[in-house]
């Protein structure tokens, strides 16, 4: 009992040292809370296939603990929890109005539209999803604003700010994991984002290496956020894109959705629909295709281009802001004491069920997730059963071993060397016992067979000596290459903080966000546009469609291509297309002759090179 | 003023095709303009280019390549003296030819078939587009460092 103390003492102890900072957005209105008080406020329910979901624990009776219990329903079936009850319309209008006369100040501010960033067919799948939402399931336009008021009730009853901490070892690293739970997620409702839910689950995670000094220090850093995974996810502690306060981390909450990200700003988080993704792939591989092996704009793939394609994601921005509150050690509010938990923590083990309202939505976006432990569908969470995978930190070496390391890498390939080398000396013994054997038959009818065989043995073992002696020319520039990294880390010199990132999350700079008021506007019309042309297309005679089509067409890509500073782009492949085309009408239309002329152009280049063989000229 | 590209000695030769087929696109162009523009000798060659019995047409398509004319004429002078904007203005003169003999070929009468002249002006067009984007832009869109 009592070592369970001191370990949990010193858990504390080290994730209270390193505690992040959390910069929200203005007009956030859910911050890290206790789950407790939001449990007791919540019944619990459960949905079985065909059957309209049960409250077996209404509001007021549940509680952590009971939560923790474990509990069986049949497959298929669905726990989860309900925090509000959708307003009365007169009270939710009545809210409104006052909201609309006398607004917050405090209030959110959009900035420049999420489509401007986007092309016209992000745009219209943008337009379906909004209308998808109409037939999928969704949690009702008033549970934010009953949460938030929910929310603040809580609030003015108690003010507490809280997170959740996990402390484990994993391999030679220390993970401390804080843990923060929201009420709600609002980022649709409240921030033009993707989604809406009750409950949210956020992460950081810090990697810990021993030291010279026996003691743990920071050298990694994760965080969960939108359109990143694996490497993408972690920074080094000592990256100057990584702010700090003392030993506490500055990190960014987005509003609504409490994606947290490294420095401040707006970012475009792109979903990708479910069944798209095929024809999405297949337009990725046109376009590298494009860019790589034809260099259409004649220059190696810039970052852009090896970035996977926005053409059929819709477009959303988080907005990571940073212009809120501050909770956190120096920040406007302090955090709490923070509880401990871990595998054995009974609500977070035995309960597999989703922590807020069930809206049965294909795409999952609406449903509520669930705890810390699992994903929505109840298996364990990457994140929590193992947080070095998580982050792409498993094949990573701490620093503080990093040399042991590389010397025990560079003393296998040596070992690998000798054996090569070995294998090498034999293989060439026998080689040089066959050809004498070779040479000895060749000249004997009766030993035909044998002179045959010995000569395919003397193929394959060259070809086994050219391996082993390539294998060993590759080893010897290996380990001069570990030599210079050995040297680099016994110099304190370490390769550059972000040569682990593929494609990193960043801030829109002004150039992605079109500044132009006309460039705004034109992005917020474009799509209502397209069908209204579609539309108007009824009223001109048929003969007229396609051409009046393809001028549409036209117009659109080129005043987009005009504010996105495209122009150049568009007009090549636009000419190429045509170019392309062309082409295929020629050789349609005259096909014969130009076989014809081929086979004259083929006849006559055979004859000036012959002439020139024969003649010397 | 656009930036002079100075390019390496083995550039120059697919440089010098562009000058030659741009000066040939350039006298094809402003020879199609002269005939069309004389309306009162009817020119049987190029009278198949554009629907008969209509001067219209005729005023209509002298304009047109004219216009065409002058900027391919702009671009080949840019190509000799090694201007960037001279790729730029060559690419547009061949999508304008493009998109112009593609809308004869496919939406005027007859429809899916054209005078030989319209071919030979896709022909050149196309293979100048395929010539300036195999050459062209690799020569001088990118900065030397890059090649």
């Amino acid at each position: 009992m009592a070592s369970f103390d001191i370990e949990s003492a010193e858990h504390l102890e080290l994730l209270r040292r390193y505690e992040p900072m959390l910069c929200f957005t203005r007009g956030e209105t859910f911050f890290p809370m206790d789950a407790a008080r939001y449990v007791e406020r919540c019944s619990l329910w459960l949905k079985t296939p065909g059957a309209l979901p049960t409250c077996l624990i209404p509001e007021g009776n549940l509680s952590l603990s009971v939560l923790g219990e474990p509990r069986e329903a049949p497959q298929g079936s669905r726990f989860f929890l309900k925090f509000v009850e959708p307003k009365p319309l007169a009270t939710l209008a009545r809210e409104r109005l006052v909201r609309t006369l006398r607004p917050d100040a405090d209030r959110f501010v959009p900035g420049h539209g999420r489509l401007t960033t986007v092309g016209y067919t992000a745009r219209l799948v943008d337009a379906f999803f909004s209308l998808s939402l109409l037939l999928r399931g969704r949690v009702p336009g008033d549970a934010a604003d009953a949460a938030r008021d929910e929310y603040r009730a809580i609030l003015a009853a108690d003010e507490r700010y809280c997170y959740y901490g996990r402390v484990i070892q994993q391999g030679t690293w220390k993970v401390l994991q804080y843990w923060y739970f929201y009420a709600y997620n609002n980022w649709r409702s409240g921030f033009f984002g993707a989604n809406d839910h009750e409950a949210d689950w956020e992460m950081v995670a810090i990697y810990l290496a021993p030291g010279d000094d026996d003691g743990w220090h920071p050298e990694w850093i994760a965080v969960t956020m939108h359109d990143a995974h694996g490497d993408d996810l972690r920074r080094r502690w000592d990256d100057p894109i990584v702010e700090k306060v003392g030993t506490h981390p500055l990190l960014y909450v987005a509003a609504g959705s409490h994606a947290l990200y490294f420095q401040k700003g707006e970012y475009l988080s792109q979903i990708e629909i479910p069944a798209l993704r095929p024809l999405s792939t297949r337009l990725n591989r046109l376009r590298r295709l494009w860019h790589e092996r034809l260099l259409t704009y004649g220059v190696p793939l810039d970052e852009t281009a090896s970035s996977p394609s926005t053409l059929l994601r819709i477009p959303f921005i988080d907005y990571a802001r940073g212009d809120g509150i501050t909770l956190g050690a120096n920040g406007d509010r302090p955090w709490e004491i923070p509880v401990l938990i871990g595998d054995q923590t009974p609500w977070v083990r035995h309960y597999h069920g989703l922590w807020g309202l069930y809206v049965q939505d294909p795409f999952a976006g609406e449903n509520a997730p669930a705890g810390p432990m699992y994903n929505r569908d109840g298996t364990m969470r990457l994140s929590w059963h193992d947080p070095l995978a998580w982050a792409g930190l498993n094949k990573v070496v701490p620093r503080a071993t990093l040399a042991d390391a590389i010397q025990s890498h560079r003393a296998e390939i040596q070992q690998e060397q000798n054996r090569l080398r070995q294998k090498k000396r034999t293989l060439e013994a026998t080689l040089r016992d066959l050809e004498i054997e070779r040479v000895a038959t060749q000249c004997q009818p009766h030993l035909a067979d044998r002179a045959q065989h010995v000569q395919a043995e003397i193929e394959r073992i060259t070809a086994e000596v050219e391996a082993v002696r390539a294998r060993l020319a590759q080893n010897e520039q290996t380990l001069d290459a570990l030599g210079l990294y050995a040297a680099k880390v016994q110099d304190a010199q370490h390769p550059s903080k972000d040569t682990h990132l593929r494609h990193p999350p960043q801030p829109l700079t002004p150039q992605d966000i079109r500044f132009t008021r006309i460039a705004e506007l034109w992005a917020t019309i474009s799509a209502s546009l397209i069908f209204l042309i579609g539309v108007s297309l009824f009223f001109l005679p048929r003969s007229w469609w396609l051409p009046a089509i393809l001028l549409a067409m036209l117009t659109f890509v080129l005043v987009e291509s005009l504010f996105r500073r495209r122009l150049t782009r568009t007009i090549s492949a636009i000419s190429l297309a045509l170019a392309s085309l062309a082409t295929v009408v020629i050789v349609l239309e005259f096909f014969p002759s130009i076989v014809m002329l081929m086979l004259v152009a083929f006849s006559l280049y055979i004859l000036r090179q012959n002439i020139r063989e024969r003649f010397g000229v | 003023m656009p930036p002079v590209v100075h390019l390496p000695d083995d550039m120059q030769r697919p440089l010098r095709v562009f000058d030659l087929l741009l000066s040939i696109q350039t006298i094809l162009l402003a020879a199609m303009a002269y005939g069309l523009g004389i309306s009162d000798r009817p020119n049987g060659w190029l009278n198949a280019l554009l629907l008969p019995g209509t001067t219209w047409y005729w005023t209509f398509g002298a304009f047109f390549f004219i216009v065409v004319a002058m900027l391919a004429l702009i671009a080949t002078i840019l190509f000799a003296r090694r201007h960037a904007w001279a790729w730029h203005i060559a690419l547009i003169v061949q999508a304008v030819l493009l998109g112009a003999g593609l809308y004869i070929y496919f939406f005027l009468p007859p429809v899916g078939d054209a005078p030989l002249l319209v071919y030979l002006l896709l022909g050149l067009a196309a293979f100048m587009t395929f010539y300036l984007h195999t050459f062209g832009l690799r020569l001088i869109m990118a900065q030397p460092t890059k090649r």
